[in-house]
C-alpha cells in the first residue's frame, strides 16, 4: 500500500443469539474424528452462535435449508444491519452521512440484488451500494480497495459490512446420512462485522499498510457451498502450514511496513486462531495479544476477523499496533492498523 | 486514462422461441411477448425438453442438467477476450467478476474463474447485477493508476434461465444466459478510451428485482419498467449536457432487458436505430453481460472519435453509465 490514508472510524460486530454447545451437537450424534478434533482445536472454536432456533435445529437437523431460512431468527441482512449500527455509533455518524456501502456475504438469501443493497435498504438510505466478495479475506479486500482509490473519488464515509449465516446452510448430520458432516457443525457460526472508514476524516484507527495477494494453483477453499455447506478437509492448513503462512505474511509486512510494531495484537486467520495463540511467542506475539474471535462464536468466514477488530475497539491503546492477516479461498490480505 | 483493449462473450446455445413459450400454455403468446418486451428469442443453458416437462419447478435440478454453468460461460468469455487482446491469463493482474446467479457462493466466481484460466492474480467478485459493466469501469476509475495492474479482466456472467419459473407467463420470456468479458488497462491504449463513468443505487427499492439463491427470479415488472426507462434517459441526458454527443455519429447501448423499453429511450433521445446497438431481441436479457455483449458484437465498427454511451440499470436498484470514445 503506497500512500493513501485510510482511517477506521468505527467497527461493529453482531452475533447470532443462540449458543450451540458441544453437548447439543453431541446429542445429535455428531462426533468428530481425531483428525477433525485437531482441525477444531486449530481453529479454537469452543462454542458457536446460530441464528437457527435451537429446538428447530435439534429436531430437524436443518435437513431442509430453505425451511431453516424461513425459521431463522436472523438473516445475513439483519446481522449486517446490527453490526453496521454499532460501527456507525462508534464512528459518531448517521447512516445518511455514508456515501457508499460495500457488502460481503457468502450466504446470501438472494444472489440478486447484492447484500450491500439489502443492508442499505434495511437502513433506509439511497446511496451507492454493491458487494465486493473475496471469501475470508473479505473486509481486508474492502480496505485494500478503498486505500487504493484516489482520495477525491472516495465518499467522506464508507460503510463496509461482512455478514454470514453459515449454520443456516448446514445439515446437521453425518456425511453418511447426507449431512454436512460433524466438522461443519462444530466450526461454523453466524456473525457480521462492519467498519466505517474514511480517507478524509481521521479516526481512532489508521490503516498503516495492507497488501492483498492470491495464491497460485488451485483455489484452496476450506469450505464449499453450492448449497449445503461442506468442509473440504484436504484444504485445511496443517499446523506447520499455518505457521509457515503466517510467518511468511509477517515477513512481508515487515518488509513493507518498517515502523516498529508497538505491543501488537494479532488478528490472524481466524480458521486457525486457536493454533496461532498456541504458537504466539514463536510468531513474536504475547499469547494474550492473539485474537481468537471464533472461540465462542464459531467461524463466520469474512466476518470473523472484523468481529475480532470490533472486540478490540475499547482495548487497543494509542500507539498500539494491530497486525491483520486473513484469507482463504486463495486470497490473503495482510497489514497493520494502528491506534492513533 | 483507462482503455478497454478487447472483449469476449459466451452465449448459451439452446434457443427458446416465443412459439415454444406459447406452447407451454401458461397464458402467454408470441404476439404479447413481442409487443410487450420485444424479444423474439432467448438463449438458455437448459434443454428444451427439460423446460417443457418440468417447467424448471426445482432450480436445483436445473444446475445439474444445464449445459453450462455461470463459471463455464465466464471462462469462455474471458478466453475470447484474452485472445482478442493477444495476452495470456498469467499477464492479468486482477480479475473482478459480477454474477447475480453464481454457481456457488463459496468459493466465489472470480476465484473459480481465475483458477480455471490459470490466472494467479488477485480475484474478487464485484456484484451489482445488471449494471455491472458500468460499476466495474467506474470502480476501476476510482483507483490510483499506479495501484492498478497492467491488465484487469472484468467478467459478468449469469445463467438466469436456471432461476426462471416457466409456469410464469412473463418471466420465461425475459432471460437469456450469457457471459461477457472485457479487458481494461491503465497503461496500454486500446480501441476504446474511458472518458467518464458513474454508478449509484437506491437500496430502498432493493426488493423490486430479486433472484432467490436457491429459487426463482421475481420482480415488480411495472415499477422496474418505469424506473428503467426514466433512469436510462436521465443517464443519457447527463452525458449529453456535458459532452458534445452527436447521435448521427455516436452510439447508445442500454441494458438489454426489453427491446420495447429501449425503443422508448431512443425515441426520447432521438437516437436513430442505426446508432443503437442492442442484442436483446434474439438473446434475451443477459443480465450484466447484455450491454457489454452488445458492444463486443460491434467492436470492429467502433470508429476513431466516435462516442459510445453505455447506460445501464438494474437490480438494487442500481444504475450507471460509461462514456467511451473510439481511439
Amino acid at each position: 500500500m503506497a500512500g493513501g490514508e485510510l482511517y477506521i472510524l468505527g467497527a461493529g460486530a453482531a452475533l447470532a443469539e443462540q449458543v450451540l454447545s458441544d453437548a447439543q451437537l453431541a446429542e445429535l450424534g455428531l462426533a468428530l474424528t481425531p483428525q477433525e478434533q485437531q482441525l477444531r482445536a486449530r481453529a479454537g472454536v469452543q462454542a458457536r452462535r446460530t441464528s437457527l432456533p435451537l429446538e428447530y435445529l435439534t429436531g430437524s437437523r436443518n435437513r431442509d435449508i430453505l425451511e431453516g431460512r424461513a425459521r431463522a431468527l436472523a438473516s445475513p441482512t439483519t446481522l449486517g444491519v446490527q453490526a453496521a449500527q454499532q460501527a456507525l455509533l462508534r464512528a459518531g455518524i448517521s447512516i445518511e452521512q455514508v456515501g457508499l456501502i460495500v457488502g460481503d456475504t457468502s450466504t446470501p438469501y438472494q444472489t440478486c440484488p447484492a447484500e450491500g443493497h439489502r443492508i442499505g435498504g434495511a437502513l433506509g438510505v439511497k446511496v451507492a451500494a454493491y458487494d465486493v466478495v473475496a471469501g475470508p479475506a473479505g473486509l481486508g479486500v474492502h480496505l485494500d480497495m478503498l486505500a487504493s482509490w484516489q482520495p477525491e473519488r472516495l465518499p467522506e464515509y464508507v460503510l463496509c459490512v461482512s455478514t454470514h449465516t453459515p449454520t443456516q446452510q448446514i445439515h446437521f448430520d453425518s456425511g453418511a446420512q447426507g449431512g454436512s458432516g460433524a466438522l461443519a457443525g462444530y466450526l461454523l457460526g453466524d456473525a457480521a462485522a462492519a467498519l466505517v472508514v474514511s480517507a478524509r476524516q481521521a479516526g481512532p484507527l489508521r490503516l498503516e499498510w495492507l497488501r492483498q495477494r492470491r495464491e497460485g494453483g488451485a483455489a484452496r477453499g476450506a469450505f464449499s457451498a453450492p448449497r449445503q455447506i461442506q468442509c473440504v478437509e484436504e484444504h485445511f492448513l496443517s499446523a506447520a502450514g499455518v505457521q509457515q503462512l503466517v510467518t511468511a505474511e509477517l515477513l512481508t509486512i515487515r518488509q513493507g511496513y518498517v515502523q516498529p510494531l508497538v505491543d501488537p495484537f494479532l488478528i490472524g486467520p481466524q480458521l486457525y486462531a486457536g493454533h496461532l495463540r498456541q504458537c504466539a511467542q514463536q510468531l513474536g506475539f504475547a499469547p494474550e495479544r492473539v485474537v481468537v474471535a471464533v472461540q465462542d462464536t464459531g467461524y463466520a468466514f469474512g466476518a470473523s476477523a472484523g468481529c475480532g477488530l470490533a472486540g478490540l475497539w475499547d482495548t487497543v491503546q494509542p500507539g498500539q499496533s494491530v497486525v491483520w492477516i486473513e484469507g482463504g479461498d486463495g486470497a490473503w490480505c495482510s497489514g497493520v492498523i494502528s491506534r492513533r | 486514462m483507462l482503455h478497454i483493449l478487447g472483449m469476449g462473450t459466451c452465449h448459451a446455445e439452446t434457443v427458446i422461441t416465443n412459439k415454444f413459450l406459447e406452447d407451454l400454455d401458461v397464458g402467454t403468446n408470441a404476439q404479447w411477448i413481442e409487443e410487450k418486451i420485444g424479444i423474439l428469442e432467448r438463449v438458455s443453458t437448459l434443454p428444451l425438453e427439460y423446460i417443457r416437462t418440468t417447467r424448471n419447478g426445482d432450480p436445483r435440478v436445473a444446475r445439474e442438467i444445464a449445459s453450462m454453468s455461470a463459471t463455464d460461460m465466464g471462462v469462455k468469455a474471458a478466453q475470447a477476450a484474452l485472445e482478442r487482446v493477444g495476452i495470456t491469463a498469467d499477464q492479468v493482474g486482477m480479475v473482478i467478476v459480477n454474477s447475480c446467479a453464481p454457481l456457488c457462493t463459496v468459493p466465489g466466481e472470480a476465484v473459480r474463474i481465475a483458477e480455471r484460466l490459470g490466472c494467479t492474480a488477485v480475484a474478487f467478485d464485484v456484484v451489482t447485477a445488471c449494471p455491472a459493466f458500468a460499476l466495474h469501469i467506474d470502480l476501476l476509475r476510482n483507483y490510483r493508476p499506479e495501484r492498478l495492474p497492467e491488465f484487469v479482466l472484468c467478467i459478468s456472467t449469469a445463467a438466469l434461465t436456471q432461476h426462471v419459473n416457466y409456469n410464469d407467463r412473463s418471466d420465461g420470456a425475459i432471460w437469456g444466459d450469457a457471459a461477457a468479458a472485457w479487458i481494461v488497462s491503465p497503461v496500454h491504449r486500446g480501441k476504446l478510451a474511458v472518458l467518464d463513468s458513474n454508478f449509484t443505487a437506491d437500496p430502498t427499492r432493493c426488493g423490486a428485482v430479486v433472484v432467490d439463491t436457491f429459487g426463482f427470479f421475481k420482480q415488480d415488472g411495472r415499477a422496474v419498467r418505469d424506473f428503467s426507462v426514466r433512469q436510462t434517459v436521465r443517464l443519457i441526458k447527463a452525458f449529453e449536457e456535458q459532452y458534445p454527443l452527436d447521435w448521427s455519429r455516436d452510439v447508445f447501448i442500454g441494458h438489454q432487458a426489453n427491446r420495447t423499453m429501449l425503443q422508448q429511450v431512443t425515441n426520447n433521445r432521438e437516437i436513430p436505430e442505426s446508432n443503437h446497438w442492442h442484442n436483446v431481441t434474439y438473446l434475451g436479457n443477459q443480465a450484466g453481460a447484455g450491454s457489454a455483449a452488445s458492444l463486443c458484437a460491434h467492436w470492429d465498427e467502433v470508429a476513431p472519435g466516435q462516442h459510445v454511451v453505455v447506460a445501464v440499470v438494474g437490480a438494487g436498484l442500481s444504475w450507471g453509465s460509461i462514456l467511451l470514445q473510439g481511439v
